[in-house]
């Protein structure tokens, strides 16, 4: 036995997450479930039914008044050690989960809609941002002198949370989509010029002396080498902004919309419906591990060549 | 014998450091050089320069008389660490120059991948290779662009001793087979005996021509020839000259 084994079999490692996941609920159930029984002591004013006549001392009136009494009363309720709406039990949740899923209610979309609302802001502005950045990032890898001219203004731009441009963005743009369009932009674009820059400065030297030596053109350099060997590094670089997309859209959706993982989430807020907050954010983390595979499955199949393992000798 | 490659008095300068001063040398028709020297002697600056990459401070290089001015593809390079394309397949590395050059030939291919012995793998992509294997295949990409000289910087330093040996015999059958002409920059004594025609000393920086040996070991060099006591002598001569270019350069590091 290694005192710090790398690896385990795959079997028993699936085992252990499930475990783990497991682990949680239970953690879950357990802080929601209602084990104690809590006496509460109420006093309460409750007429007798009986009536007096009472003479008003100002007005002279006489007035009929019910005669009230206080009475004492005990009753008991489940408490557990966490209770909404700080936490509901895990049954709860998802019987609310099915709720947002299936009932529309005016102002309230099912969370189909949401879903499908906030990947596509990510999507419409990770298409945008990624056709800027890539190119613009290619010719910064490429041209030191462009490098050195854009380079301050994204040291700048980079540090900026998306959040910080809901501000700007509502003042230039409204609360529209475009305003949303444009925060998703900022908070990926700075990223997906970083990773394309780094990508295309990390094409080893060898591969370009040995093209040009080979006959390359200055074109053929470009498409036929430089690009498909930055590939793999600006790909897995794009993956990594498609997953800033999602803090940048949840910050997007703050104002000026009701429907987005983020408008649930923020709107959930004001009414302390902690379940549909946890709804929203299981959906997100659904989303991009669902992405994540496909946009791997996309990978295998355009590049074959990086999920290969040595052979032959 | 014609000259086909030429060093003319070169001197090369990096800012303030020397790599070459003042070298010469001529490659003839068919010929192997190798090039041996301390690291650092500037002998990968003299491919470079060969190559086209580079254009020397001082003096001319010359390829069939006429200077060397861009790159040039006709002196073909094989890198140390291959430098593979590994996005394309092994035929498609093979076939990569002729084809950027507007003239694919799917029949040169074939006929390399057979020469170099791995027609089992061409649709492999390099990832898929070992480093022997890689390294043929990156000469075989070279030949098929049918250079006039044959440019090797240290292309098996980073094999095993057992792959860098069938590969020495390898290359010594091919550059027989296919008429080359090869420049070939190695600091192994025993790899310039096995390869060379000629040997060149270089000196510690700034790098010159110390010591030029014509090699008549009898071809081919198996290991009876290695374990002669020719052979051994030659290595020892080597040694001593190329010993005090490494202790100059030692002193002097980095």
């Amino acid at each position: 036995m290694q005192a710090f084994p790398r690896t385990l079999p795959p079997r028993r490692r699936l085992l252990l997450g499930v475990a783990g996941v497991l682990g949680v609920i239970v953690l879950w159930w357990a802080l929601t479930f209602p084990f104690f029984t809590e006496t509460v002591t109420r006093h309460e004013r409750v007429a007798t039914g009986e009536i007096v006549t009472r003479t008003h001392p100002v007005t002279g009136e006489t007035l009929q008044m019910p005669v009230f009494d206080t009475v004492e009363r005990t009753e008991s309720r489940h408490r557990a050690l966490v209770n909404p709406p700080a936490l509901d039990t895990p049954g709860n949740t998802l019987r609310d989960a099915w709720t947002l899923l299936t009932v529309e209610r005016p102002g309230r979309p099912t969370l189909l809609t949401h879903m499908l609302r906030s990947t596509l802001r990510i999507l419409l502005g990770f298409l945008v941002s990624a056709s800027v950045a890539v190119p613009l990032g290619i010719a910064m890898g490429l041209f030191p002198t462009l490098r050195a001219l854009v380079s301050p203004i994204i040291s700048f731009l980079r540090p900026l949370p998306s959040i910080s441009w809901v501000p700007l963005a509502m003042i230039w743009l409204g609360a529209g989509e475009l305003q949303k369009l444009a925060i998703v932009f900022m908070g990926m674009f700075a990223a997906a010029l970083i990773y394309t820059i780094e990508a295309t400065i990390k094409v080893p030297p060898d591969l370009i002396k040995a093209a040009r030596n080979l006959g390359a053109s200055d074109r053929q350099l470009l498409w036929r080498v430089l690009l498909p060997a930055a590939l793999p590094n600006i790909v897995s670089g794009l993956k990594v902004v498609v997953a800033i997309g999602w803090t940048c859209v949840i910050s997007a959706e703050i104002v000026g919309t009701q429907e987005g993982l983020g408008a649930l989430i923020w709107l959930s807020k004001e009414t302390a419906d902690t379940s549909a907050v946890l709804v929203g954010m299981a959906c997100i983390s659904g989303i991009v591990l669902l992405l994540d595979l496909a946009t791997t499955r996309i990978e295998r199949h355009l590049l074959p060549y990086l999920f290969l393992r040595e052979r032959g000798s | 014998m014609t000259t086909v490659l030429e060093a003319r008095d070169v001197t090369m300068r990096f800012g303030d450091v020397v790599a070459l001063d003042g070298l010469s040398l001529a490659v003839a028709q068919g010929e192997f050089v190798v090039v041996v020297g301390a690291s650092g002697c500037g002998k990968s600056t003299l491919l470079n320069l060969f190559a086209g990459f580079e254009a020397p401070t001082r003096g001319e290089v010359l390829l069939h008389g006429a200077r060397i001015a861009d790159i040039e593809p006709r002196c073909g390079m094989v890198f140390q660490n291959y430098a593979l394309f590994e996005w394309l397949t092994v035929a498609q590395n093979i076939g990569f120059g002729p084809r950027m050059r507007g003239r694919a030939d799917p029949q040169r291919v074939a006929d390399l991948l057979r020469l170099i012995g791995i027609e089992d793998f061409a649709d492999h992509y390099p990832a898929q290779l070992s480093g022997g294997m890689k390294q043929r295949v990156a000469l075989a990409r070279t030949l098929a662009n049918e250079p006039e000289v044959l440019l090797c910087d240290e292309p098996f330093a980073a094999l095993d001793a057992m792959t860098r040996q069938v590969l020495q015999q390898e290359l010594s059958r091919i550059v027989q087979h296919e008429k080359r002409t090869c420049v070939f920059i190695t600091h192994s004594i025993d790899e310039a005996l096995l390869l060379a025609d000629r040997i060149v000393v270089m000196s510690a920086r700034p790098g010159r021509v110390k010591q030029v040996l014509d090699n008549d070991l009898p071809r081919p060099r198996t290991a009876d020839v290695q374990l002669s006591e020719y052979f051994l002598d030659r290595k020892r001569a080597i040694w001593e000259s190329v010993q005090e270019e490494v202790l100059t350069s030692l002193v002097r590091a980095p």
